[in-house]
């Protein structure tokens, strides 16, 4: 029977097209608004969270802490011996070792070195290209290839050649000049582009870094202190485990030291602070949006009001030739639920078109962003808002629903 | 009663028609003579509307029995109570005080959605306005008594939808929009509906109201025809003309019964008694009523059959 009346109610919806419109629009409405929010809320949270960890911060940095206040920061340093026993641990995916206390951008190996060009001296973050990694974004000059081995050959980065290109010396004058980094030298062979005219996804942390070939870099960083271990635990692997482990291989690879091996979580904890701090601004975006939905949902009950007006005759007919109360209810439950929730379905779509559209009006228009601004839609998010949508019309089509179920079938027949 | 009790008593029902009133819809009394069984019985029967702050008595304690096969009239002007008394017949109101039962049940009793069975199942109406559903055509109004019983498949209501539609002679409209109809032709898709559940009490209101003489006429005739083939009829009527079709003439005044006496089809009803088959059956789970051989134009007196 229930099939029969939803039948029947859609039969009856078809010939009040304008109403059913007019319904729909108020909860297409809130729910495109709510879901623009939160998928503009979820694409810059995940795009700032992306950022954040492509720093490394997901990993779990192990640092060396004397005992005593006064020997902080005094000579000790992690060896290659270290990382190597490390990276027997089962539970250790891949290290990444932090020289000085530059915070490493990533996963790879970055070191500030001394310099010294034309008499000057300066310094510049420097990494190795490993082996098939891509090139980078070069404003003039050649790449790193594979083929330059141990050569001496570097290729800097747009700040560094800026600053270098002073009294006269444009950039395009520095290729092919020498330049000592830790005290050896280096042709410059290429410069990279300028990161900020680049896209978010080109412009990685290697156009900050002048770059050397693996092997001379390898050669350059031979001697550097290692101050910190950044970790990536092993598929599986809870990061405590992996603490516990690390922590007892580093305390017997190092006997007699008056320390502790400890986990520097200061930046997780800035990374779950952030995170924290977006969700309640989207919470806080929401909750505004949802007064959208609310004045929807109120839409939705004078409609279902009109329409149970409007169709008292009907619901007495329907009365007298034995529909019972219950039949009636169901019958304008069903209405309200089946507009509500096919207004939320194309409520979502058009939120997340909505949302797709900003993202890339404000990436594209407002400048600095730089590509934060995305548009995410989880089938979570697209379930919760059909069934909130649905929901409304539940709630607020169940008082006219009783209405009309409450109708007198005399009264409305003879009305 | 419940569900399953009105089922019991559905399939406990004898086949009842005009023809057969006096073998398994009768009773016998002292004289040995045969009596139709009551269909419908009030004792007492009062109704009230307020009216302000004082109480207006439409109906003043009536007693009246119907027996199955009667083709009753009820007649009166504006205002003597006989549409309130055809709703409290058809279960639409309530009465405010005295006994009504109604196939052997006290509907004082009944709950609303017991009632609402009742009607579903035994009560078809008709009314002067047809009161057909615009949004539904011709084959879904016909069918809705049989969506609210809940009782028959789909496929089986549109079959059974198509089947009354020929025997009113819409067979070939059921696609229309009712809108689309004439007058005439709205109420006999009124007259289909109201017989698809195989009811065992048609109402009446005024069907000839809303109707030309001609388009009138022809509506009477298959209440006529209906009322001889077994179907009981409860017709309210101011139209004087309309009482050659009556079995039993009930006058009304002022919320009291002043006549009852045969009506112009009295005599009729005796003789298509002697010839007319049984016409109404259970309807059972999953099933209607089959129209069987029935003349479109004119429903004739062949007979109908159980679908299996």
């Amino acid at each position: 029977m229930i099939r029969n009346i939803m039948l029947s109610t859609l039969l009856g919806l078809r010939t009040h097209k304008l109403r059913v419109v007019l319904t729909m629009v108020g909860i297409i409405i809130g729910i495109a608004s709510v879901i623009t929010i939160t998928a503009l809320g979820e694409g810059v949270k995940k795009n700032s969270m992306d950022l954040l960890d492509s720093t490394g911060v997901s990993g779990i940095t192990m640092v060396y802490l004397p005992d005593k206040i006064e020997d902080m920061g005094l000579d000790f340093s992690f060896k290659k011996s270290d990382m190597k026993r490390l990276l027997r641990l089962e539970s250790v995916a891949s290290i990444i070792p932090n020289y000085g206390y530059f915070m490493g951008i990533g996963d790879g190996e970055v070191i500030d070195a001394a310099t010294t060009y034309l008499g000057t001296d300066g310094s510049i973050s420097v990494t190795g290209r490993a082996a098939g990694a891509a090139a980078d974004e070069l404003s003039l000059g050649r790449a790193i290839t594979d083929a330059d081995g141990e050569s001496h050959v570097v290729v800097l980065d747009y700040m560094t050649a800026q600053s270098l290109a002073v009294d006269g010396i444009q950039m395009r004058d520095l290729l092919d000049t020498g330049i000592s980094i830790g005290g050896a030298m280096f042709r410059i062979i290429g410069i990279k582009a300028d990161p900020t005219e680049l896209s978010a996804a080109d412009a990685d942390w290697t156009q900050h870094c002048a770059t050397l070939p693996f092997a001379a870099f390898q050669q350059l960083i031979a001697d550097e202190p290692i101050y910190s271990l950044v970790l990536t635990p092993a598929a599986g692997y809870e990061r405590q485990t992996v603490i516990d482990q690390a922590t007892d291989v580093l305390t017997q690879a190092h006997p007699g030291l008056a320390g502790t091996f400890e986990v520097d979580d200061s930046i997780a904890s800035m990374r779950a602070e952030m995170e924290s701090s977006l969700n309640i601004a989207i919470v806080v975006f929401v909750s505004i949006t949802v007064i959208a939905l609310l004045v929807g949902g109120i839409g939705v009950m004078n409609i279902m009001y009109v329409s149970v007006t409007e169709r008292r005759r009907e619901i007495g007919i329907k009365r007298a030739i034995g529909a019972k109360p219950r039949v009636i209810l169901l019958q304008f439950l069903f209405e309200a639920v089946f507009i509500t929730f096919i207004g939320g379905v194309l409520g979502v779509l058009f939120g997340f078109a909505l949302a797709k559209a900003a993202a890339f009006a404000i990436n594209t228009m407002v400048p600095d962003v730089e590509g934060m601004f995305g548009a995410i839609l989880s089938v979570k998010m697209t379930a919760i808002a059909c069934a909130t949508s649905a929901g409304i019309g539940l709630i607020f089509g169940i008082v006219p629903a009783i209405g009309a179920a409450r109708t007198d079938p005399i009264k409305a027949i003879y009305q | 009663m419940t569900r399953a009790e009105h089922m019991r008593a559905d399939s406990g029902r004898p086949p009842v028609a005009v023809g057969e009133v006096g073998v398994a819809g009768a009773v016998g009394d002292a004289a040995g003579t045969t009596q139709p069984v009551p269909l419908v019985e009030f004792h007492g029967l009062t109704k009230e509307f307020p009216a302000g702050t004082e109480k207006l008595q439409v109906l003043k304690g009536l007693d009246l029995t119907i027996r199955r096969g009667e083709f009753v009239m009820i007649m009166g002007k504006s205002g003597s109570g006989k549409t309130t008394l055809l709703n409290i017949i058809g279960m639409l109101d309530r009465a405010s005080a005295g006994q009504f039962s109604f196939d052997g049940t006290a509907v004082e009793q009944m709950k609303e959605t017991e009632r609402c069975e009742v009607r579903n199942s035994k009560v078809g109406f008709v009314f002067q306005q047809f009161f057909l559903i615009d949004s539904l055509n011709v084959s879904q109004n016909v069918s809705l008594p049989m969506v609210f019983s809940g009782r028959v498949s789909s496929a089986e209501q549109r079959r059974c939808a198509q089947k009354y539609l020929d025997l009113v002679g819409l067979g070939e409209k059921a696609r229309r929009r009712v809108t689309e109809l004439s007058g005439g032709q709205q109420q006999r898709v009124a007259i289909a509906r109201s017989l698809v559940n195989d009811p065992l009490l048609i109402m009446a209101d005024e069907p000839t109201g809303a109707l030309d003489t001609e388009t009138g006429e022809a509506i009477m005739e298959i209440l006529r025809r209906l009322n001889r083939q077994g179907k009981t009829v409860v017709m309210v009527t101011h139209d004087e003309d309309m009482t050659r079709y009556a079995t039993r003439v009930v006058r009304m005044k002022d919320g009291v019964i002043t006549g009852d006496a045969p009506g112009g089809s009295a005599s009729v009803m005796s003789a298509a008694t002697a010839t007319d088959t049984p016409v109404t059956g259970a309807v059972g789970v999953g099933t209607c009523v089959d129209a069987g051989t029935y003349s479109p134009a004119v429903l004739s007196s062949h007979e109908t059959e159980v679908c299996a």
